[in-house]
């Protein structure tokens, strides 16, 4: 059963006197442990596509089955506890709460969790995510005291502490250099690796898709191309985040 | 709850400036509450000491009863010197009373009924059974006196003193005012100290052109100093034999005996006074098992019935007068009390009033803060609902934001109100009281503006679209 299922899926916005259609028509089956790459120009409708995988947004038309249940019509608090335990952001400008600690931060998802765990277990379930992502050292640290690198994985931390089975990025480079973007593409490959997430990637950036096992191209609201991509290899990921690792402290200290 | 506390306080730290004059507003109108409720609360319990303090609430008992022919205010038999009377009194000498329609004389019926001889002495376990079982009582004090010996003192001129033992309270009854030096502490009544007031009068006798409060007398040995000049009203104190006012067990044991003179009772209020008097007599006939057909030996006199007259008037007019005089004043002052509250009450209404207006004023503040910071949020705002906040999450947060400010703002404005009545009662001797019930009731209100105020903004927040939220600057 695949973890995503977009059938026959319609947005329009009514835009002034115009409808403005974002999606015509849009199906697609995506399985679980892929690593999607959904790319296209700006105006293509991706960014729409990605509000609705997220249980942002709901389609006018269509069906959206995640994890085989059809969430295209749920009510909004139905849908933030969606969002809540089966999904993970990524986003461009991290989204982190300014003047709060990165293990706060990523506690956010948990306050959110019905039932409510105990402080105390929220605590230890944001340093192990951070402890994951080689940022135990960093979990009391303000996000203007992080580099770009460090917050955007102070973010996926907060995205994976919930263990959700889908996690979406949305355009998750756009703010870094090309060296720092790397590395998060290949956490992001390492994930999928290590504990088999689906993770789907919205990027304009060929390079960045590039890291997907599958690359969809979106134009005009419509799919136009559906590929299988043989992903920029992890060969030199380790030696890479080692050296890193120390300049980045080195760059902070 | 917790977590939105320390969100809120975090949000409301970093928009100090904001947060800070939001303060002041809601303090302003929390203090406004606080002088309003202290002030009306003062003016209200003036009222009250006024009603009590005009009205007749004292009550003498004395022992022994060697009055003439008296009912009770319900018309009862009280103590008669043997007087028989059949059926009604009227107190016109008339047949067909022409007003008796409308205010009917309560019929007297008095019985033959005898005398115990002697009477039995007051004591102590009849002060105590006052105070215990009848209610209304504000306080009990019984009072002796008698002539004691002075041990010799070359420049006194005088051999014996009257010495009057009090118990506490007894001067309040009596509405003593110390002139110089002080009152008698509880704890000398309690230990019987060998302490003494005295009136000017008396002190210009016995030490002329002397300071009193260096004096003392010696009784048996006993040396007793002088600790204050009281202004005693209707002292009856001789020129052959003067008075001092010592505590009670140091009486009892100069005077070498248990019993006492007099119990003064004050009753709670005017309206009790008569009902207080009842149930006295009822308290000290069962306290010295009085059979049915026995008069009271005893005395028990409201300020009313002793300030009527007892000689020179027809003994029928006098009882019937006096069966009907506790309720009628009772009634009027009932309603004299009733339009002084009234009084008091319209006053704290327009008071509260204004309090109202300041408090609506801050919570106008706490309601624009919190629609400046929902807006300057609102990625914020975003960001949540996209990691799962629900609606309410959202509206619990800005609420609690809402309530923290206010109430924060309410502590302030209780040490201002608390300010400002001290000026009231320090600068322009009004009245004002704060109890532990309005402050609990100002920080209360205080909340409830936040709530009510910061309801609105939180449902702004809570009802944004995550998309559009998420997508804000």
């Amino acid at each position: 059963m695949p973890v995503i299922s977009l059938q026959n899926l319609k947005k329009s916005y009514a835009l002034g006197d115009n409808t403005v259609h974002a999606l015509r028509g849009v199906s697609l089956d995506i399985e679980e442990g892929e690593f999607v790459a959904i790319t296209g120009p700006s105006g293509s409708g991706k960014s729409t596509m990605m509000h609705i995988l997220g249980c942002l947004d709901r389609p006018t038309e269509g069906h959206y089955l995640l994890g085989g249940e059809d969430v295209s019509n749920l009510s909004r608090d139905a849908l933030a506890d969606i969002r809540n335990r089966q999904i993970g952001f990524v986003f461009q400008g991290f989204n982190l709460l300014p003047r709060t600690t990165a293990v706060e931060n990523v506690e956010v998802p948990l306050l959110y969790s019905r039932p409510l765990l105990p402080a105390a277990e929220r605590r230890q379930r944001a340093l192990e995510a951070l402890d994951s992502l080689g940022l135990s050292q960093r979990a009391d640290h303000h996000p203007s005291q992080l580099s770009g690198g460090q917050q955007q994985r102070v973010a996926i931390a907060r995205a994976l502490v919930n263990k959700p089975s889908l996690i979406l990025a949305d355009e998750p480079t756009g703010n870094l250099d090309t060296k720092t973007s790397i590395e998060v593409m290949r956490l992001l490959q390492n994930l999928r690796e290590s504990l088999g997430i689906t993770i789907v990637l919205i990027t304009h950036e060929p390079e960045i898709a590039a890291y997907g096992t599958r690359i969809i191209a979106v134009r005009d609201g419509e799919i136009v191309s559906d590929v299988a991509n043989t992903p920029t290899p992890m060969e030199h990921v380790e030696e890479d985040q080692e050296q890193s690792e120390p300049a980045l402290a080195a760059a902070n200290a | 709850m917790l977590i939105n506390l320390h969100t809120a306080t975090r949000a409301l730290r970093q928009n100090r400036l904001q947060a800070a004059l939001t303060l002041c507003g809601m303090s302003i109108g929390v203090a406004m509450v606080v002088i309003v409720s202290g002030l009306g609360r003062g003016a209200q319990l003036q009222i009250e000491s006024q009603i009590e303090s005009a009205g007749p609430t004292l009550i003498s008992v004395r022992s022994g009863n060697f009055s003439t022919a008296a009912v009770t205010g319900n018309g009862e038999q009280d103590s008669s010197g043997g007087e028989v009377s059949q059926g009604p009194v009227d107190p016109f000498g008339l047949q067909t009373d022409p007003i008796s329609d409308a205010a009917p004389v309560t019929p007297v019926t008095v019985r033959k009924t005898r005398h115990r001889s002697p009477a039995w002495p007051l004591t102590q376990a009849e002060v105590d059974a006052i105070a215990s079982q009848v209610e209304d009582v504000r306080s009990v004090a019984a009072s002796v006196a008698g002539n004691v010996s002075l041990d010799e003192q070359p420049q006194l001129r005088i051999r014996v003193a009257r010495v009057h033992g009090f118990q506490t309270d007894w001067e309040v009854m009596s509405g003593w005012k110390v002139l110089r030096g002080r009152m008698v502490t509880a704890q000398e009544h309690a230990a019987g100290t060998p302490v003494m007031l005295v009136s000017p009068a008396v002190a210009q006798r016995l030490w002329p052109d002397q300071d009193p409060l260096l004096q003392q007398l010696s009784f048996a040995g006993q040396d007793v100093a002088v600790v204050g000049v009281v202004d005693i009203e209707d002292e009856s104190s001789s020129i052959v034999v003067p008075t001092v006012h010592v505590p009670m067990t140091l009486a009892q044991q100069l005077l070498d005996g248990q019993s006492f003179d007099e119990i003064n009772v004050r009753s709670r209020s005017v309206a009790t006074t008569s009902g207080v008097a009842q149930a006295i007599r009822r308290v000290l006939r069962e306290q010295r098992q009085l059979a049915d057909d026995t008069f009271d030996d005893f005395r028990v006199t409201t300020q009313s019935t002793s300030s009527m007259p007892s000689l020179g008037t027809d003994p029928r007019l006098s009882r019937a007068v006096h069966a009907n005089l506790v309720e009628l004043e009772k009634v009027s002052w009932e309603e004299m009390a009733a339009s002084l509250r009234q009084a008091g009450r319209t006053f704290t209404l327009l008071l509260t009033g204004a309090a109202a207006v300041s408090l609506l004023v801050g919570g106008i503040g706490v309601m624009n803060i919190m629609l400046v910071s929902v807006v300057a949020r609102t990625r914020e705002i975003g960001l949540r609902l996209a990691l799962g906040a629900r609606m309410q999450d959202i509206m619990l947060q800005f609420i609690a934001e809402a309530v923290t400010l206010a109430v924060a703002g309410g502590c302030l404005g209780l040490v201002l109100g608390y300010l400002g009545l001290l000026v009231a009662q320090q600068s322009f001797h009004w009245a004002a009281v704060l109890e532990p019930a309005m402050v609990m009731a100002a920080l209360v209100m205080a909340m409830l503006t936040g709530i009510v105020f910061g309801y609105g903004p939180a449902r702004r927040a809570a009802r944004l679209d995550p998309v559009v939220a998420l997508k804000a600057e």
